[in-house]
């Protein structure tokens, strides 16, 4: 059995987000690994579409009754931000997966909200920083 | 960091032009249909006539739009967050003509896209419709507007990509003396970030 623990189920972008995922031994299969998923995805009336933020993988499972993940991810600056429109919905969520060898994946899914953080202009110019050092990084190493 | 782009002048809906393309359309294919026949050439002609008589007038009234007034920008002091208090000053340049009135309105739309290939399409719903109270300052031979506007804390802020969209807009409407009444829309874009009052 595979359950996702959070520290908090509301959090703003920029922030960590921390918890754990949790697998107990309910068979006699032993997962291969334990994956902890921080993704957001569209959904709705339009196309659908899933991104990964970051993941913990839990390697070290073998003959163990319990393994625990824990994990602290950071949600984007950009965001985006959970969302409930008319047209489409943005979900943010922690997926905990036992990966089980010539078996169904246990999974277990537990969203959240990501809220908008207090404005603060520091954080955007230090943001604006990465993006302008990251597009030179780029152009340095694209061959001329 | 914010998009301010103008996407007018617009010169009425686009069903309208649509309409006058395909009747002109109509008219140079009755009259390709109907040139080998001497006795039909004349009515032919008449018939392209009255069928380019929208577009031509679409494109007199575009022409006297042009002539008359400028490109149009919009002015925002400091980035756009959810919850923003601020002004938003409109200018455009005016030649022959004067403004009677002028309509703003805050508007938030939700795109989606449908499909892909050649079935892709895109649905919209307007979220956030809200009318605004522009103040215009009588200036010579310029149209400027004062345009208070304030952006709902819960937001929804700008969000893009491929498969959905929330797009801000500023929308302005002008009724115009001396030419075209015309219309100007501009997108801004909302920082995930809300400013604390």
């Amino acid at each position: 059995m595979i359950r996702v623990e959070l520290s908090q189920e509301k959090v703003r972008n920029r922030d960590s987000l921390t918890g754990r995922v949790v697998w107990t031994a309910s068979g006699k299969k032993q997962p291969r690994k334990i994956e902890a998923i921080c993704r957001w995805r569209i959904e709705g009336k339009g196309r659908r579409k899933e991104t990964i933020v970051d993941q913990e993988l839990g390697l070290d499972v073998e003959s163990r009754s319990e393994v625990s993940v824990p994990f602290d991810f950071t949600i984007p600056l950009p965001g985006p931000l959970s969302y409930d429109g008319k047209l489409f919905r943005v979900v943010w969520e922690i997926v905990g997966r036992a990966d089980l060898p010539f078996a169904i994946d246990e999974v277990e899914t537990k969203a959240f909200t990501v809220v908008p953080r207090p404005w603060n202009p520091d954080d955007w110019k230090e943001l604006d920083e990465e993006n302008e050092e990251e597009i030179e990084r780029e152009g340095e190493e694209e061959p001329t | 960091m914010n998009e301010k782009t103008d996407y007018g002048p617009v010169l009425g809906s686009g069903f309208v032009h649509l309409a006058a393309i395909a009747l002109l359309a109509f008219g140079v294919v009755f009259i390709w249909a109907s040139w080998s026949n001497r006795m039909m050439r004349q009515p032919a002609l008449i018939v392209l006539a009255v069928c380019a008589l929208p577009v031509a007038i679409t494109l007199f009234r575009l022409w006297r739009l042009r002539k008359a007034i400028g490109k149009a920008d919009l002015h925002i002091d400091g980035p756009i967050t959810l919850g923003f208090s601020g002004k938003a000053t409109y200018f455009r340049p005016l030649r022959e003509a004067t403004l009677r009135q002028i309509e703003a309105r805050l508007q938030c739309e939700e795109i989606v896209v449908k499909g892909s290939g050649r079935n892709k399409r895109e649905m919209r719903a307007i979220v956030h419709d809200e009318a605004l109270a522009p103040a215009t300052v009588p200036m010579m031979e310029q149209i400027q507007a004062q345009i208070p506007i304030r952006i709902p804390p819960a937001g929804p802020a700008s969000f893009s990509e491929e498969e959905a969209r929330v797009v801000w807009w500023i929308r302005l409407r002008l009724r115009m003396e001396g030419c075209p009444n015309t219309q100007s829309s501009f997108q801004i874009e909302v920082l995930p970030a809300v400013s604390e009052r």
